[in-house]
């Protein structure tokens, strides 16, 4: 199945959801979500009409496989990018968790520059300004409070 | 009326007020530039801190923080897709594709001077409309609210780019996503799953964060680097003032489409509740409705960065009609103003026209100069900021995506808010993939609560009987006619094609 395809199915099964939870809240608060939800739901349906019917007219006419059809979703190159930007976000997402967003930001800039060969002294003068901008503008100027971490709190309690 | 203008700009030019004006407008730049922040949490710091600064300085302040705020978030829509603030969020749609031409500087040239001559433009029609401020404030009710976001809307069939179904499909998609939360009218949780993260709906900075910011990531981690601008280094060379001065004259070139938008920004700034995201879509999807050359919106039309830069910052005089005139603050930044008002003893409202009429002028001057300074000091760093997009990528793909989360988390200052920018990117990437369109999403998004709540309100109140007005008259004319004649041009040059 190609990315469009996939797309357009995981709408129609957030509508349907949404539209089915609708019906559980009354008068008022239901009525925005089925006026949306109901026509969406004929839209998503009339739109895998058409996405079939080029399809089997592809098909048909020998090009199944053609680039008109969409990018396909996994290919060994592709898998490899999808799996390089999971990381990325997934390795993000864990050092904020851990190390709160100021020490988390810092090691995660710092690990991405030196990953893709950045120079010490360069990596580590980036990472330092980056994390001042953040506690100077944010900390020291607008008096915010940034998450600690999961360690940090630990730590701390 | 004559004594009140002079003593509002003998007030106003004395050296501490305009440092102090000086200082606001570096701060609104600031603050406006960093993705996701804007300068309501700014302003929101500084209005304890002007307890002791006199009325006239603690105005100042804030009126040049807010009137820039806008001004910055377009440089970062333009350069890294990243709206600075939901304001800017239909400037990206033409200014990005004009950065990866290598025409960043014009971009952000022609996004300056059309948001600074908005925000002078709005000042000057905010000073004409206040002898009859009364009787246009009173026009504007919860139902010209309801279906000016209704307008808004239809919208997305003028937005969308390929095919129509898809834009529908996007558009409603966002509409729904914005049900999430607290039923602003009945206070029933919907959609929430007993998740207190979501009470308060999704906010609106994870989701354009997510939506337009981290696709740009994915793609260059996909391309391995290289850089945003999609042409070769050469050009770079033009990113200097003939880019800007380019850009600047451009607005200049399509006046007419910058007065239109500029008109109706400030319209939709009187409408309390619409805000600056509904005026730069309606202007911008007027200014492709109006052109000659639709098909090329999208693509990296200048036309398409003057008319929502002209009508989100002229929508700040309209804005601040309701605001001094009635006391109904339009916006967040308004109330904040209010509340200015308030701590140094003024109540704003019909006195502001009488009593204070001199005050009411001072803060119209304020706005104008704040605008007049925001735009001189962006300006000789426009060509220094437009080399970003030829900056190398391995180097901005952590930057940008710091900077991208850190804007999510620091709306509300919440975890779970950088993940639902994560997966909001992952929406946003397989959108680009599947053609379906990422600004009618967003559009829906910003316009369905609003559009639910003001239309709930009214029905209650009156029925269908409020169409009868005649400002909603209007506003329904032009959607119906917006809504048959998209179609019925399309038909006119598909047979005109065929023949």
């Amino acid at each position: 199945m190609r990315a469009r395809h996939i797309l357009t199915w995981v709408f129609l099964a957030f509508c349907i959801f949404i539209v089915s939870m609708s019906f559980l809240y009354s008068g008022k608060a239901r009525v925005g979500p089925l006026l949306v939800g109901i026509p969406l739901l004929v839209l998503l349906v009339a739109q895998i009409v058409i996405e079939n019917r080029k399809k089997e007219a592809l098909y048909q006419s020998g090009q199944g496989t053609s680039a008109d059809e969409g990018a396909p979703l996994v290919t060994r190159q592709a898998h490899r990018f999808y799996l390089e930007i999971a990381g990325t976000l997934i390795g993000l997402i864990a050092a904020i968790y851990l190390f709160g967003i100021l020490i988390g930001y810092a090691l995660f800039l710092f690990i991405y520059l030196k990953l893709y060969g950045e120079k010490w002294l360069f990596s580590i003068a980036l990472t330092a300004v980056f994390s001042a901008v953040i506690y100077g503008l944010f900390v020291i100027g607008l008096r915010m409070v940034l998450y600690r971490g999961f360690l940090l709190t630990l730590i701390l309690q | 009326m004559i004594e009140a203008i002079l003593s509002g700009f003998s007030e106003f030019f004395t050296f501490q007020i305009l440092m102090y004006t000086l200082l606001g407008v570096i701060i609104g730049l600031v603050f406006g530039l960093m993705p996701g922040i804007g300068v309501i949490p700014v302003m929101a710091v500084l209005l304890p801190l002007t307890y002791n600064m006199g009325s006239k300085v603690a105005f100042t302040l804030l009126i040049a923080v807010q009137a820039v705020g806008f001004t910055g978030g377009s440089v970062t829509a333009i350069l890294v897709n990243i709206p600075g603030t939901a304001a800017n969020a239909a400037t990206l749609i033409d200014g990005f594709p004009l950065t990866k031409k290598g025409q960043g500087g014009r971009a952000v040239g022609a996004a300056l001077c059309a948001s600074g001559l908005g925000g002078i433009l709005g000042g000057i029609v905010l000073a004409l409309l206040i002898p009859v401020a009364y009787v246009i404030v009173m026009l504007f009710a919860s139902g010209e609210t309801a279906l000016m976001g209704l307008l808004g809307l239809t919208f997305i069939a003028v937005l969308s780019k390929g095919s129509t179904i898809k834009g529908f499909i996007s558009g409603f998609v966002g509409i729904l996503l914005s049900f999430i939360g607290i039923h602003d009218v009945t206070g029933l949780l919907r959609f929430t799953f007993g998740s207190m993260y979501l009470y308060d709906g999704i906010g609106l900075i994870p989701l354009m964060v997510g939506i337009f910011a981290f696709p740009e990531i994915f793609d260059l981690i996909i391309k391995k680097g290289g850089t945003i601008a999609e042409v070769d280094r050469s050009i770079i060379r033009q990113t200097g003032w003939q880019q800007i001065t380019a850009g600047m004259k451009d607005v200049f070139i399509y006046w007419w489409t910058f007065i239109k938008s500029s008109i109706i920004g400030i319209v939709v700034g009187i409408i309390p509740g619409a805000g600056a995201a509904v005026a730069q879509f309606v202007a911008y999807g007027y200014a492709k409705q109006s052109t000659k050359h639709p098909e090329s919106f999208g693509e990296g039309n200048i036309e398409g960065v003057i008319a929502p830069e002209a009508a989100n910052n002229s929508k700040e005089g309209g804005s601040m009609l309701p605001t001094l005139a009635f006391g109904i603050p339009g916006s967040i930044a308004m109330a904040i103003l209010m509340a200015a008002f308030l701590i140094n003893g003024i109540q704003p409202g019909p006195a502001m026209l009488s009593e204070h009429l001199d005050l009411t002028w001072f803060m119209i001057i304020s706005l104008i100069i704040s605008n007049i300074l925001g735009v001189v000091i962006l300006l000789p760093f426009i060509s220094i900021l437009a080399k970003v997009a030829f900056a190398r990528g391995r180097l901005l793909i952590p930057i940008i995506l710091l900077v991208a989360s850190f804007g999510a988390y620091a709306s509300k200052t919440e975890f779970l808010d950088i993940i639902a920018s994560f997966a909001f990117g992952i929406l946003g990437y397989a959108m680009v993939k599947a053609e379906y369109d990422r600004v009618a999403l967003v559009l829906g998004f910003i316009l369905g609560g609003l559009v639910e709540r003001y239309f709930t309100i009214i029905i209650s109140a009156k029925g269908a009987a409020f169409l009868l007005r005649p400002p909603s008259l209007i506003l329904a004319v032009m959607i119906v006619v917006l809504l048959v004649y998209n179609p019925i041009k399309g038909h006119i040059q598909k047979r005109k094609k065929e023949q």
